[in-house]
């Protein structure tokens, strides 16, 4: 076990989450940074500290904006990793935190495909893989790749015996 | 399982039931070439459905125990609310003397009370018209609901346990709650049937396990169910002792004392020959134990459980007997619900310890102690206080007594006496929780039953049993004994029905104490004589590398020590202290000196606190650090998890939902990896750890875990 999985998400999966990355950085800014830039414009006596506050907060967003677009992305990209076989799913992904997971499709109980509105701007689906104890996402598979991983958990759904 | 020879019937191979979602009905199989008797049938679904599916109440008790369960309750809400203001006003009208006007509202209260019990039981006898309970052939059917009509549909084979609730109450009348608990999820309830006769619940009981098991076998639902209408109630025990002969029988390493041969003499259909046991010996113990005389049903004992086999007994063994014989005013007949195998109790000692050291005394004991130093403290400082304030001689003499040994004292009495109180408390408690407890195999489930008072009975199909843990509070690792018990799927808790009183809620645990106090070298043997499937004689033969013990303490002795923290806050706090400067003390009216000794104390007391916590700690770390470790073999994951207390969890393969390995960039550079074991257990799920193991070997399980496709599990 000590290789990685083989295939790696489709590469148009970056943009997707540079996108969404830059949304959710973008609303978490606005909802920080909304307090000192309402206080910076409403007196001048709060610019003693709404002025480093909004400076701060700019500075803060660029900088992670940019860490986010130009290395966590890649990263990302780099170290998600899964393998369908034909009787298990290995996924390993992971920045700082590394997992390793094995699910045997036998456990799978039902395999959801899901499509957000920038997924389906890429033509890719998102499959959600759950067992009894919790599911795992693949966030970025083709149509048919998708249809594959559900396909396969059903087939080896019927061969198991019992349920939990 | 079952051959193919039983009571000739074609058994179709293993028939795979489509992964339906929770609660949808199973559909018959598409027929299937090689069983051409079964295609007719499934063909015209509409006449293949016997027209047996019989409607079953609930017991009458469910309409009336209701409004007697509301009137304490009524009563005290009337009282409140009515008594005063009734007795203000017929007082100020100045016509009625005041004696009976108090009367006259308390009269009024009662009434009040009347009315309010006998509305619930008109809504109970209204909602009991459409609360019925069904065999279909695939599932198990539960229907309530006035207006909002709930059906409730659980595959046999989805059924994870079926609980038996008996409060004193539905124990006098002689019914009792049935849960039927279903594969997890939070949004998952159970199925909660009140007020069902004893006799009912012990046939559902055994219905419920049968059906799954011929289900098990490979037989189609509509087979099952033709099959049980066929079999009388009588036969349907044989059928099953004929399944169960399937099941492997425990080794011959196993005392035999505590098996039983099945019932063998239930020829006759629907009739039970009264056991041969003599009734006399009842009615001497229930007389020897001052309990109420026995009802006019006649009471039957269990033919399987004579007293003298039983394989271990304690003094509350009797009563809880005596109590489970009397089956109440319409307790009904017992039922034989299969043979037991194999049946394990508590004994004198371990029933005492097992109350002594229990984890709820200990933080009852401790809770009670905080509170009383307190209290002690404030009573002793209001005395002071008090008696500075008298100008009198004696008082003030007294006072002067109040010294600091003295005050000692005091406390040290009020806290000894309260932990006594307490811990007597908890430990009659838990004798009557623990009192009973037996632990059996029938057929194929484990049963657990417990409670003097009230009763608890928990039937446990065997294959889903999702682990098997065996856990050490520090008082059982310095006795050497340990707490037995089976991880299972809980659903929800189950829904309250819509007029109910919450009388029966507790909530379903993910484990299964099937012995609370254990020697541990007993282990193997009882979880060969309960579970004979289960043989684990896995061992941990990973221990963790040495890179883990300095982890370990860094890990317990400064991120989540409680004493490094403590030593930060106090070293904070003095800095802050120091400060200060004497003006401020003096403004304050305080003398700088008595400040700067009070500040030392505290803070050099703190700090040697802080050295006993860290002194814990490391030791605990080290101790983690040595016991811990985890292994596998063909069939089972261990993870031992040690410290001052331990726990091993065993995790059979097939039950194994995701395994997982973490590592963080610590763990990468020192070459280690968190494993981490993924069961269903509990509402949804459960993960079972352990920190550091070493990455080969993590690396190694997680191989292991990949599913061989030689293999069929």
């Amino acid at each position: 076990m000590k290789e990685l999985p083989p295939n790696q998400l489709d590469p148009k999966i970056k943009a997707v989450w540079r996108i969404s990355d830059a949304v959710v950085l973008t609303i978490i800014f606005v909802c920080i940074g909304l307090v000192g830039f309402i206080a910076f414009l409403a007196s001048e006596d709060t610019r003693f500290w709404s002025l480093p506050y909004c400076i701060v907060c700019i500075v803060l967003y660029v900088v992670l904006m940019v860490l986010f677009m130009t290395v966590v992305t890649p990263v990302r990209y780099a170290r998600w990793r899964y393998e369908l076989s034909h009787d298990f799913l290995d996924i390993a992904n992971g920045i700082l935190w590394r997992k390793r997971f094995i699910v045997p499709f036998i456990r799978v109980q039902n395999t959801d495909t899901k499509q957000g509105p920038i997924l389906r701007a890429f033509g890719l689906a998102s499959v959600t893989v759950s067992t009894a104890a919790g599911s795992l996402e693949i966030p970025g598979l083709s149509a048919e790749e998708a249809d594959q991983v559900r396909d396969k958990a059903a087939e080896l759904a019927r061969i198991a015996k019992e349920d939990v | 399982m079952v051959g193919p020879d039983y009571q000739g019937t074609p058994v179709q191979p293993a028939d795979p039931q489509p992964a339906s979602s929770q609660g949808a009905p199973v559909q018959p199989e598409p027929p299937q070439p090689a069983s051409a008797q079964s295609a007719p049938a499934q063909s015209s679904p509409a006449q293949s459905v016997p027209a047996t599916v019989e409607r079953h109440k609930l017991h009458h008790s469910f309409i009336w125990l209701q409004g007697i369960n509301v009137i304490p309750l009524a009563l005290v809400v009337s009282v409140v609310s009515l008594v005063p203001p009734l007795t203000a006003i017929l007082n100020d009208t100045g016509v009625l003397p005041p004696a009976s006007a108090t009367a006259i509202s308390l009269v009024l209260t009662i009434i009040t009370t009347l009315v309010l019990c006998g509305i619930t039981i008109a809504i109970s006898a209204v909602s009991y018209r459409y609360i019925w309970y069904e065999f279909t052939p695939g599932e198990f059917s539960f229907y309530s609901g006035i207006f909002n009509k709930k059906h409730a549909h659980v595959p046999y084979q989805r059924i994870q346990s079926v609980n038996q609730k008996t409060s004193l109450i539905q124990r006098l009348v002689g019914v009792c709650s049935v849960e039927i608990d279903t594969a997890g999820g939070s949004s998952n309830t159970a199925i909660s049937l009140r007020s069902v006769q004893r006799e009912e619940a012990e046939r559902i009981r055994r219905e419920i396990f049968l059906r799954k098991k011929l289900l098990d076998s490979g037989m189609t639902a509509q087979e099952v169910h033709a099959e049980m209408a066929r079999l009388g109630d009588g036969v349907r025990l044989q059928a099953e002792a004929l399944i169960n002969a399937g099941v492997p029988v425990p080794p011959a390493g196993v005392p035999s004392s505590g098996a039983y041969p099945p019932p063998a003499s239930y020829s006759s259909p629907g009739t039970y020959p009264p056991p041969a046991v003599p009734a006399q010996p009842v009615a001497q113990t229930s007389v020897a134990a001052g309990a109420p005389a026995a009802p006019a049903q006649p009471t039957m004992q269990s033919p399987a459980v004579p007293a003298a086999a039983a394989p271990a007994s304690n003094v509350l063994d009797m009563p809880a007997e005596v109590a489970s014989d009397m089956r109440g005013i319409f307790g009904g007949l017992e039922v034989e619900t299969g043979a037991v195998t194999y049946e394990i109790g508590l004994n004198n000692k371990e029933l005492f310890l097992a109350a002594l050291t229990g984890k709820t005394s200990f933080a009852l004991v401790l809770a009670g102690v905080v509170v009383s130093i307190f209290s002690a403290i404030s009573l002793v400082i209001d005395l002071r206080i008090v008696s500075d304030g008298m100008v009198d001689a004696a008082t003030h003499a007294m006072a002067s007594a109040l010294s600091v040994p003295f005050v000692m004292l005091i406390v040290g009495i009020i806290v000894l006496v309260s932990i006594v109180i307490i811990w007597a408390a908890s430990f009659l408690g838990t004798c009557l929780y623990y009192g009973g407890f037996k632990a059996c195999r029938r057929g194929n489930r484990v049963e657990v039953g417990q409670g003097i008072i009230s009763h608890n009975l928990t039937g446990m199909d065997i294959d889903r049993i999702q682990s098997i843990t065996v856990t050490q509070s520090f008082f059982q690792r310095l006795l050497g004994y340990c707490t037995l018990s089976y991880g299972r799927v809980t659903a929800g808790t189950p829904e309250e029905n819509e007029y109910s009183t919450a009388s029966t809620q507790t909530t379903a645990q993910d484990k299964l104490v099937v012995h609370p106090f254990l020697k541990l070298d007993r282990v193997d043997e009882v979880v060969a004589g309960l579970t004979p499937e289960h043989q684990i004689e896995v061992k941990p033969d990973f221990p963790l590398p040495k890179k883990a013990c300095r982890r370990a303490l860094i890990r317990r002795v400064i991120l989540q020590g409680f004493g490094f923290w403590l030593a930060v806050m106090v070293s904070l706090f003095w800095l802050g202290v120091s400060v200060v400067d004497d003006a401020t003390w003096i403004e304050a009216g305080l003398a700088p000196a008595a400040v700067d000794t009070g500040i030392t104390i505290a803070v050099v007391s703190l700090y040697a606190l802080c050295v006993v916590s860290v002194i814990f700690e490391a030791i605990g770390a080290l101790q983690w650090y040595k016991m811990s470790g985890f292994g596998f073999n063909n069939r089972y994951v261990v993870l031992v998890n040690g410290g001052y207390s331990r726990s091993i969890v065993v995790v059979p393969r097939n039950k194994i939902q995701i395994s997982c390995v973490q590592r963080n960039p610590l763990q990468r550079a020192a070459d280690v990896a968190t494993v981490v074991v993924i069961t269903a257990q509990g509402t949804s799920a459960k993960r079972e750890t352990l920190i550091d193991a070493a990455n080969d070997d993590a690396q190694r399980w997680l191989a292991w875990a990949i599913p061989r496709t030689s293999q069929t599990n």
